[in-house]
C-alpha cells in the first residue's frame, strides 16, 4: 500500500511537471532553434551597425540565448526551445534596425551634401555676377 | 491509487490545460503590428520574410488559442510575431532611407549640371560685355580722335596759333577802338567764329588774357588790358558762350611779344590772346 501510495504521489508530479509545461510534454532537444539563434547572434555581433543602433536588441538576444542553453543544459527542452526562438527573432531584429539606422544616417548625409552643394553654387554664382568685367583682349 | 489521488489528478489536468482565454492581449497587438506592416507599400519587396514569419507565429498563437493552451504559450508566440513584425518596420524604413539616398544623389547630379550650366552661361555673358565695351571703348576712342582732328582743323582755320599755352588765337590792336576797351565793329565776323567753334566744342574752354604796350603807367594799363579782355568776353557770352567756360584777365604791358621801342612793335604788343583749352577743358599750364 505504501508503496503505491509512493507511485502516485510521484504520479502527480509527474503529471504536474507535463500541465506547467502546457500538457505537451518535453519534446526533442531544440537542436536546430539553438543552432539557428546562435549562427544569428554570431553574425549580428560582427555587425556594426546593429552594435551601433540597437545595442539594447542585441544583448537582449545574448541574454536569451543563455537562458536557452542553461535550460538547455537542465534538460527543459520547451523552455530551452523558447528562450532559442525568442532569441533568434531578438537578434533578427537587431541587424533590421541595424541596416536601417545606417540607411537614415546615409540618406542625411547624402540631403546635407545636397543643401551645402546648393548654397556653394548659390554663392559662386553670386560671385561670379559681382566678379569684376574680364579685360578684353 | 485512492479517488483523492485521482481527483487530483484530474483536475489538475482539467484546469491546468484550460487556463488559456478565448482571446489574448498580446496576441491581438501583435496582429495589428502585423496588420500595420502588411499595409506598408515597400513591406512586400523589403520585409517578406519577417512578415512570413510574423504571420506564421501568429497562427501558431491562434493555433494554442484554439487548443486552450496556456496564457504563456500564446503570449509567446506572440512576442515571436511582434518582434518579427518591429524587424518588418525596420526593413521598411531601410528600404525607405535607400529610395531616398538614390533620389540624393539623383539630385547632387542635376545640382552640379545645373551649377556648370549657370557657370558657363555666366562666363558667356560677361564675355558677350566684354566683347560689348571693347567695341563701345574702341568707338568711344575712335570718335574722340575725330573729335580731336577736326578740333584743331577748326582752330587751324581761325588762325590759332600753337605755343607752349596751346592753341592761341590773338585779336589785334585795330579790333578795338584806339585806347578804349571797346571793340570795333570789324571784330564780329572772328568773334562769331570763334563762338561758332565753342558750339561745336562744348569741352572746351577759354582764357582771355589782354595784353598792352608800355605807353602810359602800368597801372593804367593794367586796367585797360583787363577791360579789353572782359570785352572780348562779354562779346563771346553776348554770342551763347557759357560764361562759366571763360576766364578774362588783365596781363598789362608785362608779356611783351615784340619790342616797345618801334611803333610797329607796340602795336603788336597791343594784343588780346584767346588760349584755347584741351578737349577736356583743361590748360597747357597757368601762369
Amino acid at each position: 500500500m505504501r508503496g503505491i501510495k509512493h507511485g502516485a504521489v510521484s504520479l502527480v508530479f509527474a503529471c504536474a511537471g507535463f500541465i506547467i509545461v502546457g500538457c505537451a510534454g518535453e519534446g526533442p532537444r531544440p537542436v536546430e532553434e539553438m543552432t539557428r539563434a546562435h549562427t544569428l547572434i554570431e553574425a549580428t555581433d560582427k555587425d556594426g551597425n546593429a552594435q551601433r543602433y540597437a545595442a539594447a536588441d542585441l544583448q537582449r538576444a545574448h541574454d536569451e540565448f543563455a537562458d536557452a542553453t542553461r535550460a538547455d543544459g537542465a534538460g527543459q527542452y520547451t523552455e530551452a526551445r523558447n528562450f532559442a526562438e525568442s532569441a533568434s527573432v531578438d537578434a533578427n531584429l537587431a541587424a533590421a534596425r541595424g541596416a536601417a539606422g545606417d540607411a537614415k544616417r546615409a540618406a542625411t548625409e547624402v540631403e546635407q551634401g545636397n543643401a551645402t552643394l546648393r548654397s556653394e553654387s548659390k554663392r559662386a554664382v553670386e560671385n561670379s555676377i559681382n566678379a569684376p568685367p574680364v579685360s578684353p583682349n | 491509487m485512492n479517488n483523492t489521488v485521482r481527483l487530483a489528478i484530474a483536475t489538475l489536468i482539467l484546469t491546468g490545460c484550460a487556463t488559456a482565454p478565448a482571446r489574448d492581449t498580446a496576441l491581438e497587438d501583435a496582429r495589428a503590428q502585423v496588420d500595420t506592416l502588411s499595409q506598408e507599400p515597400l513591406a512586400q519587396q523589403a520585409a517578406a520574410d519577417d512578415l512570413k514569419n510574423a504571420r506564421h507565429y501568429l497562427q501558431e498563437g491562434d493555433s494554442a488559442l484554439q487548443q486552450k493552451l496556456p496564457l504563456a504559450v500564446v503570449d509567446h508566440d506572440a512576442y515571436l510575431a511582434g518582434r518579427s513584425a518591429e524587424a518588418g518596420e525596420a526593413r521598411v524604413q531601410e528600404a525607405q532611407a535607400n529610395a531616398q539616398i538614390a533620389a540624393g544623389q539623383s539630385e547632387r547630379q542635376a545640382i552640379l549640371l545645373h551649377s556648370r550650366a549657370q557657370e558657363t552661361d555666366i562666363a558667356k555673358a560677361q564675355a558677350d560685355s566684354a566683347r560689348q565695351q571693347a567695341d563701345t571703348s574702341r568707338l568711344q576712342a575712335n570718335a574722340a580722335k575725330e573729335q580731336l582732328a577736326q578740333t584743331q582743323q577748326q582752330l587751324a582755320d581761325l588762325q590759332a596759333k600753337k605755343t607752349d599755352r596751346g592753341m592761341v588765337l590773338t585779336l589785334g590792336d585795330l579790333l578795338f577802338d584806339t585806347g578804349q576797351a571797346t571793340l570795333k565793329p570789324g571784330a564780329a565776323s572772328i568773334l562769331d567764329r570763334v563762338a561758332a567753334f565753342m558750339n561745336d566744342n562744348p569741352m572746351v574752354n577759354v582764357r582771355i588774357e589782354g595784353h598792352t604796350d608800355s605807353t602810359g603807367s602800368s597801372a593804367f594799363n593794367q586796367v585797360l588790358s583787363q577791360n579789353r579782355a572782359e570785352s572780348a568776353a562779354t562779346a563771346l557770352q553776348t554770342r551763347g558762350v557759357p560764361p562759366g567756360r571763360i576766364t578774362a584777365v588783365g596781363k598789362g604791358q608785362d608779356l611783351p611779344v615784340a619790342s616797345n621801342a618801334t611803333s610797329a612793335g607796340r602795336q603788336q604788343n597791343r594784343r588780346v590772346e584767346i588760349v584755347f583749352s584741351d578737349n577736356s577743358g583743361q590748360f597747357a599750364r597757368s601762369y
